[in-house]
């Protein structure tokens, strides 16, 4: 019996990480190859569409008005641009920096939501964006984000000469890196994630997964969807989902970029995470029950992998922990021999390996700072994560038992000062 | 009436008759088959019935010699005017014309015949007291076989009389053979250097029952040849020496399915010849518990067995034939019966049937000495038994090689030919060997193959990630020149 689940668990363990090294081959090979088409497209010279780009905002006070400073610098006319900054039933001086802003550029242009269309989250915002946004594509930043001054530019560049995209999703960078080891911890965890799991599912897959911010998308789709599920706690994974349904395929353009605050304080990470690892179980499990009437077949991968990740992994890696830890005092009579130590030493190694690879990619992030930092990731901030997503289950069972309403918690804000970035 | 000791007979007779000819036919006394191109047929009968007239006219009407057992003996008049006239119970036995009585280990019950025997010739006789009944009678052709079951001195004389029955001619050796018993990868090397090399010196084939798995008991480890190379390697050189090497037939326990003997049998022999050790035969073991499905098992991978007999086994490994012989309920294989048991040096009871047995072997023309030897024994101990067997008259010490014998299992075939060479066909995959040699399981395998292929992808993101700070230092080069730094 005991041998059975350790089998077990190195069987899912492995398939995860087989299926990442595959991605991280496959993120390398991207990085090499995505700047070709730039050139191409920039000499198609494609007419520029109108483009709305719709900000939520709740209580973002703290960080507001550099956002709305970075989109003001970003380079593409601002005749066929509006910025919809909408404010979502904040209670602090969120709407009054907008409207400030409101009247000196006018093509930043503020909603105030009201009730009973105040306070629904992310994805009510958004919706009540759309309404007022006449642009022919959309393009969604969070409140927090500023995006660099060439990221819309290559945003409108991939979407109007890629036909068959209806997404495109940039690339996103953590702007307070080095504020604390919490925000180290992540930005090597959102650079790994990029090159490995976006690039490399979409070098072999053709598939992308919204992020939630910085990307486009074209209005017939959005309007064709409905807008953005008010229901769901992951509004982009939901929306990803559906458009691809759809028949288009979502396209990872890592030329444009942007920076984003992240948590800087556990407490805060613990919440967003939960939230967000809550959210993917919830779009994972409604739409794995249809998975074979899916449009888009290569994104049934996707909703596996995500089953894998929200749901087996931790599976895995608790039960291989607890086999290791009562064959230390009990003799399981565990038949896999050295190899398996053999391969747990091989998983450390490829994580590395990873890591450095998506650090070696960024300028200036493969230091040995960072380098001593992803040595140590494994046996803290990886273990901490294998909680959360345990946790975040628990969660939502219990809401699925007691039919709990779903509650969207606000991430804090720090307003670090964003590094020198080149905008 | 007992028809089980009735039934043992027909085995009996079988193992006798299959020593002295390689095509015998057991059939149903309903069935009768063609006889014309037979020269003897048996009749045993088995219960008192009337027999048919196809049955009664087809053996008298045979040209050949018939040997009859059991009831209804009387109805063959036309061929040996017997009647049964009542049974007695016997408890010596002697041949005629002066033999000494010998005396059987219970009583054996017998036909007394109603007959003046003037003109019959006594082979053999059973006695009670002073008085003597006749066992088996010839009337210059046929036989009656008047014993109702058969004590194994008395399958012994009974052996003997086949030569006469037969009608060999000429004088035949006896044969002896000793096998070396439980060697494994936990064998005790030296001991077995020491054992094999007096056996060598001696002249005397060495013959080793060898399993290519150990497991302790105690501590539950198991060996293989792979933890024991330099006993391998001494078992390979003498079988490059003309040693033979069989397979230990695996200890199975009882819940275990037919399937997975297979597998483990197949596993053995596959493993055994990976490390250049080929078995040519199959060998059971007295302590081991046998079913019928073993024998049958085995004889689907073996040509020859070596086995002693046990109360335990199976009908057709009970009793101990003194003959080497090939049944037909073996299906052509040859056994090479261990008449003399186990050598048990530490057990008075055990001695002294081992020297009744050789005893009782010594009337038996061309009779098998065969006797299981334990590696684990001392060398003084095989001293002493092989000074024993020098003992025996008009003796020769088994050529195993007289016979043909193969090995047949999957992507292997073993053969040995009548020169003694050995014939391989050995087609194991490379994979299958190299699990054996690494004692790796499917799955382990798998994950060896896993552990590769991940050492290759982080060597090759070694140099991804190398390659990328050689690009990023030349684009920054290039940047700092494009600025004029």
């Amino acid at each position: 019996m005991a041998n059975s689940l350790f089998i077990l668990s190195l069987v899912i363990i492995w398939t995860m990480l087989l299926y990442h090294m595959f991605l991280m081959q496959g993120g390398y090979l991207h990085y090499l190859k995505f700047m070709k088409p730039i050139k191409e497209w920039e000499k198609n010279q494609q007419p520029l569409p109108k483009v709305s780009i719709l900000i939520p905002a709740h209580n973002e006070e703290v960080v507001i008005e550099r956002t709305i400073k970075a989109m003001l610098k970003l380079k593409y006319p601002r005749e066929k641009l509006e910025i919809i900054v909408i404010n979502d039933n904040s209670s602090d001086r969120t709407g009054e920096i907008i409207d400030r802003y409101h009247q000196q550029y006018p093509h930043i242009i503020p909603v105030h939501t009201k009730p009973p269309n105040a306070g629904k989250g992310k994805s009510g915002a958004l919706n009540q964006g759309l309404l007022v946004s006449s642009g022919e594509i959309i393009v969604v930043y969070d409140a927090d984000n500023t995006p660099e001054s060439m990221a819309l530019h290559y945003l409108v560049l991939a979407m109007q000469n890629d036909p068959k995209a209806g997404v495109i999703v940039g690339k996103f960078r953590v702007v307070n890196s080095k504020q604390t080891l919490l925000t180290r911890f992540i930005n090597i965890e959102t650079i790994s994630f990029q090159w490995m799991a976006q690039a490399g599912r979409w070098f072999w897959f053709k598939v992308s997964t919204i992020p939630g911010t910085n990307f486009a998308i074209r209005r017939s789709i959005i309007t064709e969807l409905g807008g953005w599920d008010e229901k769901a706690l992951a509004e982009d994974t939901e929306l990803t989902i559906r458009v691809y349904n759809l028949g288009y395929y979502i396209r990872f353009f890592p030329a444009a970029i942007t920076w984003e605050e992240e948590p800087e304080v556990w407490k805060v990470w613990w919440k967003q995470r939960t939230r967000w690892a809550r959210g993917n179980q919830y779009v994972v499990l409604k739409f794995l029950k249809q998975i074979f009437r899916l449009q888009n077949k290569s994104i049934m991968f996707d909703l596996i992998y995500f089953f894998f990740t929200y749901f087996l992994f931790f599976i895995g890696v608790i039960l291989s922990g607890v086999l290791f830890v009562v064959n230390s005092f009990v003799d399981l009579n565990l038949q896999v021999g050295m190899v398996s130590m053999v391969l747990w030493v091989l998983a450390y190694l490829l994580y590395v390996t990873e890591v450095m690879i998506a650090l070696s990619i960024e300028k200036e992030e493969m230091n040995s700072k960072n380098l001593v930092i992803v040595l140590f990731m494994y046996f803290t901030y990886s273990q901490v994560w294998i909680a959360l997503v345990m946790y975040a289950l628990y969660l939502e069972i219990k809401r699925k038992i007691f039919k709990q309403e779903i509650r969207w918690y606000k991430t804090e804000r720090f307003g670090s000062s964003s590094k020198n970035i080149n905008h | 009436m007992n028809n089980d000791s009735q039934e043992e007979i027909i085995d009996q007779l079988d193992q006798l008759a299959s020593h002295f000819s390689s095509t015998v036919t057991i059939a149903n006394d309903t069935n009768v088959p063609n006889l014309k191109s037979y020269h003897y047929v048996f009749y045993v009968g088995l219960e008192e019935k009337k027999l048919s007239p196809t049955l009664i006219k087809a053996l008298n009407d045979f040209s050949g010699k018939m040997i009859f057992s059991g009831f209804n003996i009387e109805q063959f008049q036309e061929r040996i005017d017997l009647d049964i006239d009542n049974r007695v119970n016997v408890k010596e036995i002697s041949f005629v014309n002066g033999y000494q009585k010998q005396a059987l280990v219970k009583f054996n019950e017998m036909f007394t015949l109603n007959n003046d025997l003037a003109e019959y010739e006594v082979l053999i006789e059973g006695w009670r007291g002073n008085r003597s009944y006749p066992i088996l009678i010839s009337n210059g052709n046929d036989y009656y076989f008047a014993a109702k079951s058969m004590d194994e001195l008395l399958f012994h004389y009974l052996s003997q009389s086949f030569y006469s029955i037969f009608q060999v001619k000429g004088k035949v050796n006896k044969s002896a053979f000793i096998k070396i018993d439980d060697v494994h990868p936990g064998s005790d090397r030296e001991k077995l250097t020491k054992l094999t090399s007096y056996l060598s010196s001696n002249e005397i084939p060495i013959i080793l029952a060898v399993s290519p798995i150990y497991e302790n008991k105690e501590s539950g480890e198991e060996l293989h040849f792979s933890d024991s190379r330099e006993l391998m390697r001494s078992l390979q050189a003498l079988q490059k020496n003309g040693a033979t090497i069989i397979l230990s037939y695996p200890t199975f326990s009882e819940q275990m399915s037919l399937e997975e003997k297979k597998a483990i049998i197949e596993e053995h022999i596959q493993e055994l010849s990976v490390y250049q050790l080929f078995p040519v035969a199959v060998s059971f073991s007295s302590s081991q518990a046998l079913k019928e499905e073993d024998i049958v098992l085995s004889r689907s991978y073996f040509t020859s067995f070596f086995s002693a007999s046990n109360e335990s086994y199976p009908n057709q490994l009970k009793r101990t034939p003194p003959l080497i012989t090939r049944p037909t309920y073996l299906d052509g294989a040859i056994w090479f019966p261990e008449t003399l048991g186990e050598m048990e040096p530490f057990n008075p009871t055990a001695l002294l049937h081992l020297k009744r047995k050789m005893n009782e072997l010594q009337v038996i023309e061309g009779s098998i000495y065969g006797i299981a030897f334990d590696s684990y024994l001392e060398l003084d101990v095989l001293i002493e038994l092989v000074n024993r067997m020098k003992l025996i008259t008009d003796k020769q010490w088994m050529d195993f090689n007289a016979w043909e014998h193969s090995v047949n299992v999957p992507f292997i075939l073993i053969q040995m030919n009548e020169d003694g060479t050995l014939t391989v066909d050995n087609n194991l995959p490379f994979i299958r060997e190299f699990m054996y040699k690494q004692q790796l399981s499917f799955f382990e395998l798998a994950l060896w193959i896993l552990a590769m292929v991940v050492a290759l992808f982080i060597i090759a993101f070694f140099i991804y990630t190398f390659q990328l700070k050689l690009r990023l230092r030349k684009s920054l080069f290039l940047e700092r020149s494009k600025h004029g730094q």
